[in-house]
């Protein structure tokens, strides 16, 4: 059978397997009203806006990754995944939870004054968490109020945090973690070489979190200050990665993502 | 304006979810990119709706969005007792050659995946398929091919596109 039929066959079985959620349009209206609003924000803020999403696009031109796949083009950047909003969760709906985090969470040693000034310079920015990556890699997540993102990242050395870099409009009541997979150096570094880091923020006071491979074996991510980082091998294929985040309330989230391989051997 | 995106959403809501199942293989992570494509369509809507071919424009918005940049985890119930599951398991009568392929697809880059989506499902000729992507058509051509080729490499998908090795 031509394997053009096989995919008609299975994508009209898959798709009708999808119900359509009944809130779909409140849920957009909602989330579209909140766009409107920070667009309007982001516009107010004049120029530095502006010179701050072409610096963006030049960026994502860059070759980032997705998962395990090589970016196909400027639009490809790497994907952060954020968290969902626990039933427990002090936010409400109307306080986003970059207010609600505590801002100089770090993973490691911090990274340079150089690096953090560069993040945005001659603004003042949040930095709600940032670290150094086992390869020497500077991250920081942070918030440039003026550009109206609910959140940004950049990843990279000394004074040049735009080797990864992002931002997105997140929904405002996710409060509870934030998955950012990036790449490694070697990665950047151009050859065949894939590897990625996964680099997960628990919410304040996260003091562990686990992975389990394909169903594996739940272990422990090597966490500091509620940040933990896996790394993902180059040349392996994908797999489906689990994680639960803990803190002194027990597990709060657990969730799970694609396009991710096994960390290294160790030792 | 309101109640003619609350006409276009109940009218064309579930296809774009079910494209968005297609590109993501994740009912949850569907519904989450539905949402967020229609959203932003939300937000500019006098704009959209006057264009040409609204629907295009609202398709491209769900492409570029599961390709690009922030995927977004949302879901409305934090602790599970289960993880969630793709689409793998779940359809028991699912014949092998599905899993097949289905397991196959998932392993395209994001963009030969929507290119297939949009031609194989959505029935797109070249020239709509590269509006949403945002290329050429011959540039649409070559993702697709490339695509098949991969599909035709994989082993399981190899023996049952030529079970006799024609």
């Amino acid at each position: 059978m031509p394997v053009e039929d096989l995919l008609r066959d299975l994508f009209t079985r898959e798709a009708d397997r999808q119900p359509c959620p009944t809130d779909l349009y409140q849920r957009a209206v909602a989330d579209g009203i909140g766009l409107r609003r920070r667009r309007r924000a982001g516009q107010v803020a004049g120029s530095l806006i502006v010179a701050g999403a072409a610096a963006t696009a030049v960026i994502l031109a860059s070759g980032w990754v997705v998962g395990s796949h090589r970016a196909h083009g400027p639009s490809s950047p790497q994907a952060p995944l954020s968290g969902t909003a626990s039933p427990s969760s002090s936010s409400s709906p109307t306080m986003p939870w970059w207010q609600t985090w505590p801002t100089g969470r770090s993973y490691g040693t911090p990274p340079s004054t150089a690096f953090l000034a560069a993040l945005d310079p001659g603004a003042h920015v949040q930095v709600y968490a940032d670290g150094t990556l086992p390869d020497g890699e500077e991250f920081a997540m942070y918030l440039d109020p003026p550009t109206g993102h609910a959140v940004q990242y950049g990843q990279g050395w000394g004074n040049s945090p735009d080797f990864a870099s992002g931002q997105t409009s997140a929904d405002p009541q996710m409060n509870d973690y934030i998955i950012q997979l990036a790449s490694t150096a070697a990665n950047r570094s151009g050859g065949s070489d894939n590897s990625t880091w996964a680099i997960v923020i628990g919410r304040p006071g996260t003091t562990a979190i686990d992975y389990s491979i394909d169903g594996g074996p739940w272990r422990p991510m090597h966490v500091s200050n509620g940040i933990g980082v896996l790394a993902r091998t180059s040349g392996q294929p994908s797999r489906m990665v689990a994680l639960r985040l803990i803190d002194a309330s027990g597990q709060y989230a657990q969730d799970s993502f694609q396009q991710f391989a096994p960390p290294p051997p160790t030792g | 304006m309101s109640d003619s995106f609350a006409e276009y959403v109940a009218a064309r809501g579930h296809a774009l979810t079910r494209m968005a199942y297609l590109l993501t293989g994740d009912h949850s992570q569907a519904e989450d990119l539905a949402q967020a494509a229609l959203a932003k369509a939300f937000s500019r809507w006098s704009r959209i709706e006057a264009m040409s071919a609204p629907d295009a424009y609202v398709r491209r918005m769900i492409v570029n969005e599961h390709v690009s940049g922030w995927r977004r985890y949302r879901r409305r119930e934090t602790l599970r007792a289960e993880m969630p599951q793709i689409s793998v398991a779940d359809v028991a009568d699912d014949l092998a050659v599905g899993e097949a392929v289905r397991a196959a697809v998932r392993q395209l880059p994001a963009r030969q995946r929507a290119a297939l989506v949009l031609r194989f499902y959505e029935d797109l000729p070249d020239a709509a398929v590269a509006a949403i992507l945002d290329c050429s058509p011959a540039t649409v051509r070559s993702q697709i091919a490339r695509a098949l080729t991969t599909l035709r490499k994989v082993g399981e998908l190899s023996d049952l596109v030529n079970p006799r090795g024609e």
